[in-house]
């Protein structure tokens, strides 16, 4: 039943295959109940959690199944792997409850969805980046994905009745030049704006908020209530000391050494710089939502870690919509599907 | 020679009914570690969740502090390592505390500045064993205030004086239990010595483990001694945190401060940015219970007595008892009875008066039969023994007693003939002049009926015999 072992860290109990339907895989980083929780961390290598993040238990309530937890990056900080898309692409599962910070939960060959950040209750999320990471759902289809959905937030977003005419589009980066469908949109008098944003800057706001939070949020591993300990300590320091160096892996350690450099008091006002230059892009995209229904990203920065929008990716497209339009990007998800993958760029 | 300059931190437990930040109960519990959540444990993946009723309660140290409020305020990381700081960092305020730049009103002619007062979490309890130090997580996230005076405090006894005048107010704010020995309110005082009259600041140590008030005072001045020592022999005083050891009387070094400890303060980001409207701010400032000061001069009005004042002030929960009676009964007899009857039942049992079986209702009862003549002061002793211990009618157990006073003329005056006829020489005493004998009278018809006529009536109809 499961295609590769290998993109899984748990593995739950013996499963009846008829549930498939029911079957779904969770990424390391949350919380499950009797499955060990690890974050791919020697950290945490033999944590076995004692309650299950909310957004599990409403998935058990309605009778869902945990196959799984998916490998992840250590904490998920450094380049993505994503055995949650691959989960879910072999037809182990469902769908898988993923999270992503930059971008790396979206597959282009899948249905993946990052919501709105705050629509997802975010408790049993062991987090590098508060501000940064969201909870996201992995699926083969539109329809899984809405249910799915529907599932953990209580709303309907179903039918999926679509009118493309009067839509308005943005289209972010230069990816979009060879796009038959950009070019089907522009034939048909779809109004169509192109943008381009500093992808350098983005990227360095990103980063350097990254540092900061995971430089304090990953301060509660130390050995002393749960997790991995040293065996080589003799007093309290060497303990912290011997514990936090040998519990996380190389990356972990750069990030979290960046974080508390810009936390020094004499670096500070560098973050506090990152978070205005946050703040304009956030007020940037809103007043593009005032006069747009979608922003295409086509090989742009990745904006919504920092802004907090919803994103689908669906046939190859990433597309954004305005705060809790989840349902407009079901909606336009749906119709692309319709048109048959020969869309993708 | 030099001029003393203080500053007092003092941290304070609020008896919010959730935890700061997680959605553990706020109650002491004595055994460690069995009042606990996932949050308080910082177990991987539990974010804080800012409790209101903490937020009302700071506003209104805030307000009664006359500060000014934070309408906007946000929530920070303090970052150290240490085995009883769970997350690696305590959420607090830094850049917006709630109140800042305040005071309080110690006498009349004082005013202490005070510089802020901000809400964060507290730590868990370490205990120090000879094979170990041993963690108490009952304590993590515990909601506390600290409020913080500018170096504004010139004495001891103004130290003393303003810890006071904190514990009084916070507690008929009704945030806070304030009690330094339950570890409710902790002070740490900062010192230090200037050329008199110069404006240039000394270097100031930290005193901490003050374990009372007059710890407080005694500490101030074992510093000032031992500050004034070292710079008159031209030597520096160090940074340096020491704690007041109670049983030598004597400050003691607990570690040097090199440098400014850089916590790396940065913005909690689980918490939303905390806005106080106009409206609600008002609100509460409308709703603050009324002060000790205030209650003072009412009772001053009302003609109690300094000792019946002082005495019911300083016991808060007799204090709110009393609130409820003092519009409804005789309020000199309803203070007299509390200072005296009910105070010693309460010290002996050690029990608050919300635990003993004495309503205001059946309080209120037996002050009026007091004063409608139905029992005598000495039985209003006998009689509230039993209301503190089991409750109940004050009537149905005066009753039970047999104890109903007797104010019947007739019957009061045939107790009094009979008195008379049996003392002649005692009636020919008082009417040559002693008045002892009146007394003596008075004694005897008391025991021929076990003191249970009413006395000012029995007085008033003896010496209308007598005339």
């Amino acid at each position: 039943m499961i295609k590769d072992l290998n993109n899984y860290i748990t593995i739950n109990k013996p499963l009846n295959e008829k549930g498939i339907n029911k079957f779904i895989a969770v990424k390391d980083n949350i919380v499950t109940k009797g499955l060990k929780t690890t974050c791919f961390s020697k950290m945490l290598n033999d944590f076995l959690p004692l309650y299950n993040a909310p957004i599990i238990t409403s998935l058990i309530n309605e009778g869902f199944i945990i196959v799984g937890k998916t490998k992840m990056k250590e904490f998920n900080i450094g380049e993505g792997v994503n055995a949650c898309a691959d989960v879910v692409f072999n037809g182990d599962v469902l769908a898988s409850i993923t999270t992503d910070i930059g971008g790396e939960s979206l597959n282009s060959s899948l249905v993946a969805l990052r919501p709105t950040y705050g629509l997802l209750c975010r408790e049993g999320l062991i987090s590098c980046a508060d501000s940064l990471e969201q909870i996201g759902i992995i699926s083969r289809t539109i329809k899984d994905n809405a249910m799915l959905l529907q599932v953990v937030t209580g709303h309907n977003y179903s039918p999926f009745s679509f009118e493309l005419k009067d839509k308005k589009i943005v289209i972010l980066g230069d990816g979009y030049q060879e796009n038959k469908l950009i070019k089907k949109l522009e034939t048909e008098g779809i109004e169509i704006r192109y943008l381009s944003f500093d992808s350098q800057k983005i990227s360095l706001i990103q980063q350097i908020i990254l540092a900061v939070e995971a430089s304090s949020n990953l301060s509660k591993f130390d050995g002393i209530r749960y997790g991995y300990r040293s065996e080589n300590f003799n007093d309290v320091l060497s303990l912290y000391k011997n514990t936090r160096s040998e519990g996380f892996g190389l990356e972990v350690k750069k990030m979290i050494l960046l974080g508390t450099y810009l936390t020094k008091r004499e670096n500070i006002n560098i973050y506090y710089k990152a978070l205005k230059l946050r703040q304009e892009l956030v007020n940037t995209l809103n007043d593009i939502f005032e006069d747009c229904d979608y922003i295409f990203n086509t090989g742009g920065p990745f904006l919504v870690s920092l802004t907090g929008h919803p994103i689908i990716s669906v046939t190859g497209f990433q597309i954004m919509a305005n705060y809790y339009k989840e349902e407009n990007l079901y909606k336009l998800g749906y119709y692309l599907e319709q048109l048959g993958s020969d869309n993708n760029v | 020679m030099y001029d003393v300059v203080i500053g007092i931190e003092i941290h304070v437990e609020l008896k919010s009914k959730m935890k700061a930040f997680s959605s553990s109960l706020n109650k002491f519990v004595l055994e460690p570690n069995k009042n606990i959540s996932f949050y308080d444990l910082a177990y991987p993946g539990c974010k804080p969740k800012l409790n209101k009723e903490v937020v009302e309660m700071a506003l209104k140290a805030s307000l009664q502090f006359n500060c000014f409020i934070n309408k906007k305020m946000y929530f920070e990381r303090k970052c150290y390592f240490y085995p009883d700081l769970p997350k690696g960092y305590q959420i607090t305020q830094n850049e917006t505390p709630i109140g800042y730049n305040g005071y309080l009103k110690i006498d009349e002619e004082r005013k202490i500045a005070i510089e802020r007062i901000h809400i964060e979490e507290d730590t868990a309890k370490s205990i120090h064993k000879d094979d170990g130090t041993y963690l108490d997580f009952n304590r993590a996230g515990v909601p506390l205030i600290e409020i913080v005076t500018k170096p504004v405090i010139k004495s001891a006894e103004e130290a003393m004086l303003y810890v006071t005048k904190v514990q009084e107010t916070l507690l008929y704010l009704g945030i806070s239990d304030v009690k330094i020995e339950e570890g409710s309110m902790r002070c740490d005082v900062n010192i230090s010595l200037k050329e008199k009259d110069s404006e240039v600041l000394g270097q100031k140590v930290e005193i901490k483990n003050i374990g009372s008030i007059s710890n407080i005072g005694e500490s101030i001045n074992y510093e000032i001694k031992r500050q004034t020592e070292i710079l008159n022999k031209g030597a520096k005083v160090y940074n340096e945190t020491r704690r007041y050891d109670d049983k030598i009387k004597e400050t003691i070094l607990l570690r040097r401060k090199d440098e400014l400890t850089d916590y790396r303060f940065h913005p909690e980001v689980n918490l939303p940015l905390v806005i106080l409207s106009d409206d609600y701010i008002e609100k509460v400032r409308s709703d603050l219970p009324i002060m000790p000061s205030a209650l003072r001069d009412k009772y001053i009005k009302l003609g109690l007595n300094n000792n019946n004042i002082k005495t019911i002030i300083s016991n808060y929960s007799l204090c709110c008892f009393f609130e409820t009676v003092i519009l409804k009964t005789d309020p000199l007899l309803a203070a007299n009875l509390l200072t005296s009857e009910v105070l010693t039942y309460l010290n002996k049992e050690k029990r608050e008066i919300k635990d003993i079986k004495l309503t205001s209702a059946n309080f209120i009862q037996l002050i009026d039969a007091l004063t409608e003549g139905v029992i005598s002061s000495k039985q209003v002793k006998d009689v509230i023994l039993i209301l503190m211990h089991d409750g109940g009618d004050v009537f149905k157990i005066i009753d039970e007693l047999g104890l109903k006073q007797i104010s019947d003329d007739k019957f009061i005056f045939d107790i009094i003939d009979k008195v008379i006829s049996n003392n002649e020489q005692s009636v020919l005493d008082y009417k040559s002049g002693q008045t002892r004998a009146f007394k003596f009278l008075m004694g005897q018809i008391m025991k021929e009926t076990k003191g249970q006529i009413n006395p000012e009536k029995t007085k008033e109809l003896l010496e209308k015999r007598l005339s």
